[in-house]
């Protein structure tokens, strides 16, 4: 009986060890790597038949591939794109129809109501219930509620985003409704869904609106960011990744420079990994020509912090501000109201990353700042008041130095899977008794990374442009950059999967 | 004629438009890189070595051994149940002339790899001992065998073809022209470079080495007292059986390399912990899997092929206490089977007493354990 048992037993294991463990698996996730790949190209495949398409047909055309990706992820959840794009469709067309403000204002605190609900549930549910139950816990009271096994559906937070923007540019009278299939495309394009940016109703509405075209130069700008996000996630974010891991996973196993470096690495990887996938799409949709909001601009070498909110996914802070910060009252409440506004603003967006205490930690660091930095910036402007007299380049490279930092400290909480490892890592960072550090190769690797991300930046930066190398930039130039690109990205990096980062989001 | 060809050809070009020679530019640097990169893979692997198999090619490469009397072939187990020096002792045949060739978790193709890449090996007409074991031709298990990023670098077009699935196929086919297995972290590519500049090579493969399972036990104490551990970790080999029809197509290929050569060919299994053939006997899958793999094996038989399947250690006269975890052998273990393998090899003729060195090698098998130097 017993060795039936234990026959039982080695049978169980037998298949699930041969899963995890074979090599054959790393080749299976060298094809789903090559996902991206494959998307990219089944949309040069299709370009063909989708140029030969009238506009209505592009647009079906779109919506049909939007879905079909969707359903790719996971089929279950596409009944949910469906309902609520169909309620929000109607919920659009109610407000614009209704008379008087008071209808118009009910109807869109019920839409509100509906779509903060179905991203609560999904990502917020298991969080409150957490952190009630820890609350409630310490007086003796244990509240009978239960934990769901919820799956988080892919891009919840990004199409729900964008839906609400559309649902209050309707009601301001700043949008006019959509079509069904018009609207359905905006809130499922495929390109966008899975992580942004969180597109605007106008911009896209009106490029949707009639029959594209597309000529070599955009076919060419396409490939060039396509290749440069790739490049970024694949030869920085991957390369990177395991570095990051080890010193988070236990910081106090480090000294302060490798927690230094742990810090600078993980502010690399964060921007290559995000700015990476938004220039994936926003390359696939130039194919397509529906131009995406640029999500970064060299945000690493902003002078301040507001600079900094000003180029970082820039489709999320002006979301936030044009649809949160305003409607708070903004800056015209006085100036309490305004540090209120800004704090609660930010907290908001880092709830909005992840239900996890450390980003609304992340979030409050950066309301923080932003209000310290209005609140300075208010005393320098006063008569008499004493600033420091560094001018020119070194004023800028000393704001660039000091802003990157204070972004690369709240990463800290950003990346930590709990305030407690957050705050051993910032403790061990600062605790004298870790001065040191413990691999030379690791300063090096960072310093290198850090080069080749101003390399990349740096340019753009220069030119406020968006590209390495334009249509102007001489064609043997071009071929070279090309080619180092595709051949980088094809040889050099980690051979196994690291998802998105911000899937998770 | 050919200036004349290449003005025309540059003036040509000059006419494009400027995206046109973007692209045909962009294209010729790229073919130009994977060309180099693909004549070059077995120079990275010697450089920058990700498999066990490499530091024996590597071996191979530099010493070609050519005059050795007995080639043991196979994984990790074939060097820890082998000591050479016993064997040696038995034989009469020069220790350095015993040749083992092993690379951890080593399959049929990394055996034949060995023979075909070196044919000079069997020009000493040896005794070759090639080792097989149930799970090497397990079709779900180390598809490109446990060295794969050696299959990468040195197996054929044919080989890549012959793969049963299809989108390993398509991938390695892929691989053929744009070797995008060549892929390596900044870092490995960092030490190839530097590797080059200052003229260093990783070390090749000792054939004189002792495993460790020979002298530190205490490493495998895990392995030594957990013996559903051991089992458990090895059983997974097992799972899914399919028997690989191209895994076996490898062994027959070595074996028509070898016989060309030489006329003496053992395929040998060594014993199993008993534990182990108690599972395999215990879940009706793997014991159907089994008697095929067997029966494969014992097809091969014929004058010049024998084959020694030992699947217990009671099979040889052992028993468990030779053996440190699910197959591999400690160090007393090793010289037992060394003197059982040799007694087998004995009885088939394939081994001719003081054929080689002209002495009686009559020594008792417990003298020898004694009298023999130990790590």
């Amino acid at each position: 009986m017993t060795s039936k048992i234990k026959v039982e037993c080695f049978l169980s294991v037998i298949e699930d060890i041969v899963l995890s463990d074979s090599p054959y698996e790393k080749f299976e996730d060298q094809v789903i790597m090559l996902f991206n790949y494959w998307v990219i190209i089944i949309i040069l495949a299709t370009l063909p038949v989708y140029y030969s398409l009238s506009g209505l047909w592009q647009n079906i055309f779109l919506l049909i591939a939007s879905y079909l990706f969707y359903s790719y992820w996971d089929y279950r959840f596409l009944a949910l794109i469906i309902i609520t794009t169909s309620l929000n469709f109607y919920f659009g067309l109610k407000i614009h129809a209704a008379k008087d403000q008071t209808t118009r204002k009910t109807i869109l605190i019920m839409s509100l109501m509906y779509n903060l609900s179905i991203l609560g549930f999904f990502k917020y549910y298991n969080f409150f219930v957490d952190s009630f139950i820890a609350a409630f816990q310490p007086f003796g009271f244990l509240p009978n509620m239960q934990i769901l096994n919820l799956i988080l559906p892919l891009g919840i937070s990004f199409f729900t985003f964008k839906i609400i923007g559309y649902l209050m540019d309707v009601y301001r009278g700043e949008q006019a409704p959509a079509d069904i299939i018009s609207f359905a495309l905006f809130v499922g394009y495929f390109p966008e869904i899975s992580a942004g940016p969180i597109g605007r109703a106008g911009t896209f509405l009106q490029q949707i609106d009639r029959k594209r075209i597309i000529g070599k130069e955009q076919i060419f700008a396409g490939l060039h960011l396509i290749l440069l996000g790739f490049f970024k996630k694949k030869v920085i974010a991957d390369a990177v990744a395991p570095y990051v891991d080890q010193l988070f996973s236990s910081p106090q196993q480090f000294m302060s420079i490798d927690l230094l470096c742990g810090i600078y690495l993980y502010t690399l990887q964060i921007y290559a990994d995000f700015s990476g996938y938004t220039d994936i799409v926003r390359g696939a949709s130039k194919l397509l020509r529906i131009e995406i909001m640029e999500n970064f601009k060299q945000p690493y070498l902003s002078k301040n912090i507001r600079e900094f909110w000003k180029r970082w996914h820039i489709s999320l802070s002006t979301w936030l501000r044009d649809y949160l910060y305003i409607p708070l009252g903004g800056s015209k409440k006085g100036t309490a109201r305004t540090y209120i506004n800004l704090l609660a603003t930010m907290l908001l967006c880092g709830l909005w990353h992840g239900a996890s205490w450390v980003f609304v930690a992340w979030g409050g660091i950066h309301g923080t700042y932003l209000a310290l930095s209005r609140y300075f910036r208010g005393s320098l402007k006063k008569p008499g008041s004493t600033t420091l007299q560094v001018h020119g380049t070194m004023k800028s490279l000393f704001s660039v130095f000091i802003t990157f930092h204070i972004v690369a400290f709240a990463w800290i909480f950003f990346r930590a899977p709990d305030l407690e490892t957050a705050y051993n890592y910032s403790y061990f960072l600062f605790n004298i008794s870790h001065l040191g550090y413990s691999s030379a190769s690791l300063i090096f690797i960072t310093l290198f990374y850090m080069a080749v991300v101003l390399a990349i930046d740096l340019l753009p930066y220069r030119f406020n442009r968006e590209l390495l190398v334009t249509s102007e930039t001489p064609w043997l130039w071009r071929s070279i950059v090309y080619a180092l690109l595709i051949l980088s990205i094809s040889f050099i990096g980690e051979s196994y999967v690291q998802p998105f980062i911000y899937f998770n989001f | 004629m050919s200036n004349h060809l290449f003005i025309s050809i540059f003036s040509f070009f000059n006419k494009l438009s400027s995206h046109i020679k973007v692209f045909i530019l962009t294209l010729i640097i790229l073919t130009c890189t994977c060309v180099g990169l693909s004549i070059n893979r077995d120079s990275l692997e010697m450089i920058n070595n990700k498999s066990f198999v490499t530091p024996v090619i590597s071996y191979l490469d530099l010493k070609r051994p050519n005059n050795a009397k007995v080639i043991f072939l196979g994984s990790s187990r074939i060097a820890s149940c082998i000591k050479r020096d016993l064997f040696s002792k038995l034989s009469g045949i020069e220790q350095s002339k015993i040749l083992i060739l092993q690379s951890n978790g080593a399959g049929t193709w990394e055996e034949l790899l060995f023979c075909r890449k070196y044919p000079d090996l069997l020009n000493s007409n040896p005794l070759v001992i090639i080792e097989v074991a149930p799970w090497m031709f397990n079709k779900n298990f180390y598809p490109l065998g446990a060295g794969e990023t050696a299959f990468l670098t040195w197996s054929t077009f044919q080989e890549r073809l012959a793969l049963p699935d299809l989108k390993l196929r398509l991938l390695l086919l892929s691989d053929y022209f744009f070797p995008h297995s060549q892929r390596r972290t900044l870092e490995e590519w960092g030490t190839i470079f530097y590797s080059l500049m200052i003229g260093k090579r990783p070390e090749p493969y000792n054939p004189d080495y002792i495993p460790e399972y020979h002298y530190k036990q205490s490493a495998y104490i895990k392995l030594a007292t957990d013996q559903i551990f051991s089992v458990r970790n090895q059983i997974k080999a097992m799972g899914n059986y399919q028997f690989a029809e191209y895994k076996a197509e490898y062994l027959n290929r070595l074996i028509n390399i070898v016989e060309k050569k030489t006329k003496k060919i053992v395929i040998l299994q060594p014993p199993l912990r008993n534990k182990y053939i108690d599972v395999i006997e215990g879940i009706q899958e793997l014991t159907a899997a089994n008697l095929i793999y067997l029966d494969y094996i014992f097809t091969l038989n014929n004058e010049n092929v024998h084959s020694i399947v030992w699947n217990r250690p009671e099979d040889c006269g052992l028993n468990d206490s030779a053996i440190i975890d699910y197959g591999h052998f400690n160090n007393e273990g090793a010289y037992l089977f060394t003197q059982r393998l040799f007694n087998e090899i004995k009885k088939l003729g394939l081994i001719e007493l003081n054929a080689y060195s002209g002495k009686e090698a009559a020594i008792s098998p417990q003298d020898n354990i004694s009298g023999l130097k130990k790590p």
